[in-house]
């Protein structure tokens, strides 16, 4: 633009910083990027407590206030400086460079990144127009890192951003997420907007700029990669803050013994052992990433169910099971809340490859899901989590290891009542039976005895009773011909086709069977203890129990812990935040 | 007078082997009986003073090296013990420190170039954050290594990591206090072992010293093992500056033979 501008004017275009209170430099003679040799000679750069930096440190601008006007000095200046807010550094030859606003800055866990580095980063990539790193709230480490980015080329990624910003950026600095956006919100001085990213990305109003999901992306946060773990721990031995991928470990002041230091930590974190000379033969953390990615992912062979999401670390791992639809996209958002030491494995649906056959019962799909399971952790105690649909398959998979003798050590529930199939069917049958008010109140005489005594010997007659009808005759007859009063019911039993109908089209026959599944499932007694994320009681099938009816369903104690949001809206801010912080309390208790 | 002239005061001298530790006297080409090993030492912080005179002893390809590492104050200490190399060796071969020809084995450790050298000369070369340490050796392979005992260093993972069930009950056969000790022994002198036969960290499990690690210093001809094989090394022990400890090992007349 500078070149346009000359060549269209035929002046020289000098960058000025300048402000209210001062004139403060001028680029001339100009010198690429900066902002010119200032003219104040009481001009500092100063960190976060004050101190002065030397040439070449990035640090707050300050000067020493209105010359000859001690007045208003004292009344507009603390200790007698006034500190400009603006970032940036002085250079070797007295050039000064601005690199951001101070109170722009994201504080990612104590590390301060100015958002100005990375939009530089992503702007130099040439299937980049322009770009806007912004902060996004983390329960963990306070603020993250996310970018707006408008493309000139529609074939660049997400995946392909990440990668080009780190291999130019430590890896703490790479965007946590890209957003793709037709424009970057910015004010009438062309100075972004970053707080508007902030809000879109928290907020529902991303159709204001027209953000849209990169294609055939189906999460929102990038788990933590094996470079980035890598990093900190090179920075725990090292110390030494500024370590590239493909910086020499030795160079970086390693030598043998720290070496087999990092050898002992990689054990730890990655759980592979690897030989001693190894970082003489893979000196960089990029080799070392590779070899570690080669020697867990590349070799290990996964049951095609488990969805590694994330594979490195020393506590027995956490499985997530798919809710409806059988993706992993929930909890790719809870990732932060889980300790990182801790592996997390995702079970995905059946259906999802062409070809696959999906499993017609809760049993039959736990089934196979604790084979999964056990090719990855063989013994327990295990931990499991699931949201929605898929925390009846959860508990379902927990009794099922139960009966092979295996502990599970967590049992968390997501947002999920239990399965109230005889309930339903009961209700529904009844009401075809007995029409009318006061027959009408029968059914309701059979729900409240099976919700409030599932242990009584009647309503265990009862509810093996129901099993046998149910699942015995009418299920196993629904293949082929039903008698029209019992189709009548089943269908009135089996969901809504329409309640899927903000879901993606193709998926519905997948969802149609998990969801007919599990209305036809009659759990079992769970031997240990659940803990429910909850947002709120369900009136219609548990009225007055806030356990949802689970706790009839477990020998241990029922955890209720109410998160905010409802069942739709609970993965998103504002209220992922509070469910990622309970899920780490909870979840952190057992280590 | 000569670059270690030079330096020479801030630099320690022992000998090991037959004959007496007799410091070598200025100005003349330093002797060396075959079955005598020479270890000079110095701490960076002594050598510093002499940065101006070791920094032009260094090859162009010695400082591209330097210029590669990360922290300054590393950079610096790799000039001054490489040009200390040269001031030190220069004196057993009989040549100029510049003029002193360098090749490297696979893993990095630096040997005279045996075309340059007709003394049949080796040395190895040690150092820690705080010093450098350097063995002279004639006609056999040497192997010394220098350590820092920090009980901070986590040890007892590290000794699990890399040491024999027999050398980890060596170490936890004491006092919690001196195990870092007995670790940091282990250590160095496998580490000198691996130096003086040429091979790297990944034998280090394959040799086997517990056995004669209860010899309260290492002093004489001992036997290691070394996978199914055994073989006999000329072991020295010696600490030297406070917290440091330090293993030199060459390989006797039979042994070299059957290496080379």
């Amino acid at each position: 633009m500078t070149q346009e501008l000359e060549t269209l004017l035929g002046v020289r275009v000098i960058d000025i910083y300048v402000m209210s209170e001062a004139y403060i430099s001028m680029n001339n003679p100009g010198k690429p990027g900066s902002a010119g040799i200032p003219f104040i000679s009481e001009l500092e750069i100063r960190d976060d407590v004050g101190h002065a930096l030397p040439r070449g440190m990035s640090g707050e601008l300050v000067f020493d206030g209105y010359l000859n006007a001690p007045e208003e000095n004292a009344a507009a200046f603390s200790d007698g400086w006034f500190r400009t807010g603006d970032l940036g550094y002085v250079d070797e030859d007295g050039y000064l460079f601005l690199t951001g606003r101070k109170k722009e800055l994201i504080n990612k866990g104590g590390r301060k990144i100015a958002p100005a580095e990375i939009d530089a980063v992503l702007l130099s990539n040439p299937g980049v127009r322009d770009a806007m790193a912004f902060r996004i709230p983390d329960p963990a480490l306070g603020d993250d890192i996310a970018a707006m980015v408008v493309r000139d080329d529609n074939q660049v990624s997400e995946d392909a951003l990440c990668r080009y910003c780190l291999d130019r950026l430590v890896p703490f600095k790479v965007p946590r997420k890209v957003l793709f956006t037709d424009e970057i919100p910015k004010n009438a001085l062309g100075k972004p907007l970053r707080d508007e990213g902030t809000q879109q990305f928290t907020g529902a109003a991303a159709s204001g700029y027209g953000i849209t999901e990169p294609a055939g992306d189906d999460s929102c946060l990038r788990p933590s990669t094996t470079e980035e773990i890598l990093m900190q721990i090179w920075q725990g031995i090292l110390e030494l803050p500024d370590i590239t991928l493909h910086d020499d470990f030795f160079r970086c002041g390693g030598n043998s013994l720290t070496a087999i230091e990092l050898l002992i930590k990689i054990q730890r974190e990655f759980h592979i052992s690897l030989p001693p000379d190894t970082i003489y033969r893979s000196p960089t953390i990029q080799e070392l990433a590779d070899l570690i990615r080669q020697k867990t992912t590349g070799k290990k062979e996964y049951h095609p169910l488990i969805v590694p999401i994330r594979d490195g670390g020393s506590l027995p791992p956490l499985f997530c099971i798919h809710p409806l639809g059988g993706w992993m996209n929930h909890y790719l958002k809870i990732l932060p809340a889980v300790d990182n030491s801790r592996p997390v494995f995702g079970i995905r649906g059946r259906g999802l490859e062409p070809g696959e056959e999906l499993p017609k019962t809760v049993e039959a799909t736990a089934k196979e899901q604790v084979d999964a399971v056990r090719t990855v952790q063989k013994t327990g105690p295990y931990h499991l989590m699931g949201f929605s649909n898929g925390g009846i398959i959860t508990f379902e998979l927990a009794c099922q290891l139960q009966e092979q003798g295996e502990r599970t050590a967590f049992l968390g529930l997501i947002d999920v009542s239990a399965p109230a199939t005889e309930v339903r069917y009961i209700r529904t049958l009844a009401a075809r039976l007995f029409p009318g008010r006061t027959l009408g109140k029968i059914p309701a005489f059979f729900e409240r005895s099976l919700k409030t005594h599932p242990d009584s010997c009647i309503d265990k007659w009862i509810m093996k009773a129901i099993q046998m009808v149910f699942h015995g005759v009418l299920f196993r007859s629904a293949a082929k011909s039903l008698p029209e009063s019992v189709a009548t019911v089943h269908s009135a039993v089996n969901f809504k086709e329409e309640s899927l109908s903000h879901f993606p089209r193709e998926s519905h026959p997948n969802m149609k069977v998990q969801l007919n599944a599990s209305r036809m499932y009659l759990p079992h007694t769970f031997d240990g203890d659940l803990v429910l994320f909850s947002t709120g009681p369900d009136p219609i099938l548990f009225p007055g129990d806030i356990t949802r009816g689970w706790g009839s369903r477990i020998t241990g104690k029922c955890e209720v812990i109410a998160v905010p949001g409802n069942h739709s809206n609970l993965f998103d801010e504002p209220y992922l935040g509070v469910l990622c912080e309970k899920i780490r309390e909870t979840l952190g208790a057992y280590r | 007078m000569t670059p270690l002239d030079t330096i020479r005061d801030c630099l320690k001298f022992r000998t090991a082997g037959s004959g007496a530790t007799v410091r070598p006297e200025p100005g003349t080409p330093i002797p060396i009986a075959i079955d005598q090993q020479h270890i000079w030492s110095a701490r960076y912080t002594d050598l510093d003073q002499y940065y101006p005179v070791l920094s032009g002893l260094v090859s162009t390809q010695e400082w591209t090296r330097a210029a590669g590492f990360k922290k300054p104050r590393d950079a610096q200490d790799y000039v001054l013990r490489h040009g200390m190399v040269r001031a030190v060796v220069g004196p057993y071969i009989r040549k100029e420190p510049q003029e002193i020809r360098f090749v490297h084995e696979e893993r990095g450790k630096p040997d005279l170039d045996p075309e340059g050298d007709l003394h049949d000369i080796h040395f190895s070369l040690s150092r820690t954050d705080e010093m450098v340490c350097l063995g002279i050796s004639k006609k056999t392979r040497i192997g010394l290594d220098v350590v820092k005992c920090d009980s901070r260093y986590p040890f007892l993972a590290a000794a699990e990591y890399l040491f024999t069930p027999d050398e980890r009950q060596w170490i936890t056969r004491t006092t919690p206090h001196d195990r870092h000790i007995r670790f940091f022994r282990i250590w160095s002198l496998k580490e000198a072992l691996l130096k003086a036969m040429g091979g790297g960290e990944g034998m280090m499990q394959e040799t086997e010293v517990a056995g004669i690690m209860e010899n309260h210093v290492l002093d004489g001809v001992y036997p290691v093992s070394l996978g199914k094989k055994e073989m006999l090394f000329v072991i020295h022990e010696t600490g030297c500056d406070a917290g440091h400890h330090c293993i030199l090992v060459t390989l006797p007349a039979t042994n070299s033979r059957t290496l080379n």
